[in-house]
């Protein structure tokens, strides 16, 4: 019905898909919010916290409300949701995704239904809400807001990236490691309070292992494409098929979905198939999420000649090889973090920076500039996020320091679609294509 | 002719450098930190002179150059003193991680604020018991730190008289403090403020002299400012007078406030029983009243909620006010989700509310005359 009503837009709205993978992940998507609906068990709402496996392996099906806000966005009908957050006290300046899920259970709790408008049915009911710290301060304040509408107990806990300068001193590893390794425990004993059964740690164990095959597959998959000339797998892609590594890891359909994605990276990368006829100039996401309300608008770059290689966004961390010896599934999984997390701190660290990386590495952009063979990079400020918007012009700076690659900022917001102006951005596009082509020209 | 008591705070509130610079001449190292969480008795019991970093309503005319527009503006205006030199006679800083945006401001105030020493110490955002224990083992990494870079060893002895001294330095500002209970008060808000500021500026000694001398300096006021409806304010880093004297000039008092420059740092003590690291690790994680840290809720809804805004509504009633303001400053995200929440807290307990968001600049402060007037005329 929506579709028929405003086609224009929604064709506007969407982007085109290059590969088969990408193509699969809308229905995963559908199923993932179904299932919580028609299913009879135990639904949680959780933050992205890298710590899915032990859902799955407690029989509870997770819904990511963050993930909600931006298929709302991509719908084009989170408007209804910010609007009433808004008006129950939520500035304009609050993460686009949070003021959409308050605005969605403010409007619960006032019918008692799910909003009507609400997309692929909704967001089924929850008996626990999981939040944490990493990454930004909405991951755990959103969700105590949450109290306001919904009567569900709620869990957040803690998971700090080690400290670029001391995470390779032994002390501070134990303390990092034990502080993760207790806050996750609580974690585990909170979701066996709520569901009257013990975890089952065999279970657990393998499904942190088959989340260690998904992290590796995404990992060599990004990479490889990211590397490819000609690249076979756009931004806009990557930005879609990161959604079960973020909220279904654990599950064998994930594991499924990243041996898909690899085989069909490689398969491309290995013939040669990229995307465009000719990538005039290849260009990063290197900042900022997308604007979850446009996503055509990578379509208007690509109709100029530019192809978004790949986003330093939505990344996977370098998964770390998990000695035999820690056989705890739970210290296996703090291990890993810890180690990819130092990882992404130690290449900060040769850059120079000296910050925790609270697995936001500020480098990011700059690690791919040179191997990926990129001509520009784009970055999005987020009026709503802090999380992903702080740090962009030190980017640029840094960026500038080493080499003279254009930089552009476009300004809106993931979700918020009434900070994005389309006119100012095809505009700013423009002007920016037309600097690489000059100096493509100069270097030619 | 040396200045004493609130003449004293004034002139430092002024230029609160002056004494730090003139200590760093005579070599003594001043230590910088940002926000409430890095332990100052760490500072002192290394020798050196703790120095809160703050910023200036001034317009912002050179952060931007190295900061998005879209961001706390208090942290700018740090970054905005800290690029154009302002802060050169800072030894060394102490950045903790609080909130997003001082945590992501760090590595680039490293990049482009020199200094000879700066630490990072995460602050767990979470109160469980395993949250103190990592904290207490991040205090005793920034002590080695500080030990390295003072000289100094921080024996148990120097930090527990250190924690002394700012035991003695808060309980002096409590007192202080008292003195804005009675009606007219003694002090107003704005005068608070500066005293606020100047004890964060100088040695603790100092500090205390001074708090003593402008207790007794208030206590024997003639002169008391006029009746007037009181105030709560509500709110983070307000290290200027202008908004606290805008409310004071259109004819209320401000007499209790929840603020980082305020109560939030001078409120609650630390033991001076056990492990000076343990106390210092409970005090600065578990007693500080700021929406950063979460506090797991103690069962029901509405405990969670005595739990989180219970000391406000005390606040409120202890010091017999009318209204309370909450002043958010502007892309400051924990208190952007709690304050809907204290809003409709204290008006459950009858008290009125005045919710302002804001840049936090001399400007925008203004142009809050008519709604601070339109809530003070509601109130009468
Ligand atoms: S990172 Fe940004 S978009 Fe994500 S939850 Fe935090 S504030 Fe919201
Ligand atoms: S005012 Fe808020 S955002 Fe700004 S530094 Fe303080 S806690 Fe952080």
């Amino acid at each position: 019905m929506e579709q028929e009503k405003r086609p224009e837009e929604v064709k506007k709205t969407s982007a085109r898909k290059w590969t088969e993978s990408a193509k699969k992940v809308r229905g995963l998507v559908a199923n993932m919010y179904l299932r919580a609906i028609t299913e009879d068990k135990p639904v949680a709402w959780v933050m992205f916290t890298l710590c899915n496996e032990l859902f799955v392996a407690m029989d509870v099906l997770p819904v990511y409300p963050e993930n909600y806000a931006g298929l709302c966005a991509t719908k084009r009908v989170g408007d209804p949701f910010i609007d009433r957050a808004e008006a129950d006290g939520y500035s304009n300046v609050t993460c686009s995704y949070a003021r959409i899920g308050l605005g969605y259970s403010a409007l619960w709790r006032d019918t008692g239904e799910i909003p009507p408008f609400a997309p692929d049915g909704g967001m089924a009911r929850p008996i626990m809400l999981v939040g944490s710290s990493l990454v930004c301060d909405t991951r755990y304040k959103w969700f105590q807001a949450f109290s306001r509408y919904l009567d569900v107990p709620y869990y957040a806990f803690d998971m700090p990236g080690p400290p670029a300068v001391t995470a390779h001193r032994p002390d501070v590893r134990e303390q990092y490691m034990k502080y993760n390794l207790t806050q996750l425990h609580g974690l585990v004993s909170f979701m066996e309070e709520r569901l009257g059964k013990k975890m089952d740690w065999d279970k657990l164990d393998e499904i942190v292992r088959r989340a260690e095959k998904s992290y590796r597959l995404w990992y060599d998959a990004y990479m490889m494409a990211g590397r490819a000339v000609p690249c076979p797998f756009p931004a806009e892609d990557s930005f879609r098929c990161f959604v079960p590594a973020f909220f279904m890891i654990g599950e064998q359909e994930a594991l499924d979905f990243y041996q898909g994605l690899y085989d069909e990276i490689k398969y491309k990368v290995d013939n040669k198939i990229g995307s465009l006829p000719e990538e005039r100039y290849r260009l990063l996401w290197g900042g900022g999420l997308p604007p979850w309300h446009t996503m055509g608008i990578f379509n208007y770059v690509e109709d100029r000649g530019a192809l978004f290689v790949f986003q330093s966004v939505y990344l996977p961390l370098n998964p770390a090889d998990i000695p035999d010896r820690i056989t705890n599934p739970l210290e296996r999984l703090v291990y890993s973090r810890y180690e990819m997390g130092i990882r992404r701190a130690e290449h900060d660290r040769k850059l120079g920076l000296f910050g925790a990386c609270n697995f936001v590495g500020l480098g990011n952009p700059l690690l791919f500039v040179d191997e990926f063979k990129v001509d520009g990079v784009v970055m999005h400020w987020l009026r709503s996020c802090r999380g992903a918007t702080i740090g962009q012009i030190y980017q640029k700076r840094l960026l500038a320091e080493r080499s003279n690659l254009p930089v552009l900022f476009v300004e809106s917001d993931m979700c918020d679609i009434r900070d994005y102006f389309e006119a100012d951005w095809k505009m700013k596009f423009d002007a920016f294509l037309e600097t690489l082509e000059t100096r493509k020209r100069a270097g030619a | 002719m040396v200045k004493k008591g609130l003449e004293w705070a004034k002139s430092l509130y002024q230029d609160r450098a002056q004494r730090a610079k003139e200590l760093r001449n005579h070599g003594k190292k001043v230590m910088g930190y940002i926000c409430c969480y890095p332990p100052t008795e760490l500072i002192t019991a290394s020798g050196m002179v703790p120095y809160r970093i703050t910023g200036t309503l001034e317009p912002i005319t050179e952060a931007d150059a190295y900061l998005e527009t879209l961001m706390c503006p208090y942290v700018r205006a740090c970054l905005d003193l800290g690029v154009k030199g302002r802060y050169d006679f800072v030894d060394g800083i102490i950045w903790p991680h609080t909130c997003d945006n001082i945590q992501k401001t760090y590595d680039i105030w490293k990049h482009y604020v020199p200094h000879s020493y700066y630490h990072y110490l995460d602050v767990p955002h979470m109160s469980d018991p395993s949250s103190f224990e990592f904290f207490a083992k991040g205090l005793d990494v920034l002590k080695e730190s500080l030990e390295e870079f003072s000289g100094v060893k921080i024996t148990d002895e120097r930090l527990t008289e250190a924690i002394g001294l700012h035991n003695q330095n808060r309980a002096l500002l409590r007192e202080l403090t008292y003195l804005r209970k009675p009606d007219p008060p003694l002090i107003s808000g704005a005068e608070m403020t500066q005293v606020v500021l100047a004890a964060m500026s100088i040695p603790v000694e100092e500090a205390n002299h001074m708090l003593r001398e402008t207790i007794a300096e208030v206590k024997e006021r003639k002169d008391g400012l006029k009746q007037g409806l009181r105030l709560l304010v509500y709110g983070s880093e307000i290290d200027d007078i202008a908004f606290i004297k805008l409310m004071e000039d259109c004819g209320a008092n401000v007499v209790i406030d929840d603020l980082c420059i305020g109560t939030r740092h001078y409120w609650k003590d630390v033991s001076a029983d056990g492990d000076p690291l343990v106390s210092l690790a409970n005090r600065y994680l578990g007693d500080i009243m700021c929406p950063r840290t979460f506090r797991r809720s103690p069962g029901s809804r509405q405990q969670d909620l005595d739990n989180r805004f219970g000391y406000i509504r005390d606040f409120a009633q202890e010091f017999d006010v009318q209204g309370a303001i909450l002043y958010i400053i502007r892309y400051c995200d924990t208190f952007e989700f709690d304050a809907p929440e204290v809003k409709d807290y204290l008006q459950e307990a009858g008290i009125p509310v005045l919710h302002l968001e804001d840049d936090y600049s001399l400007t925008s402060i203004g142009g809050f005359k008519t709604r601070i007037q339109a809530f003070l005329e509601m109130l009468e």
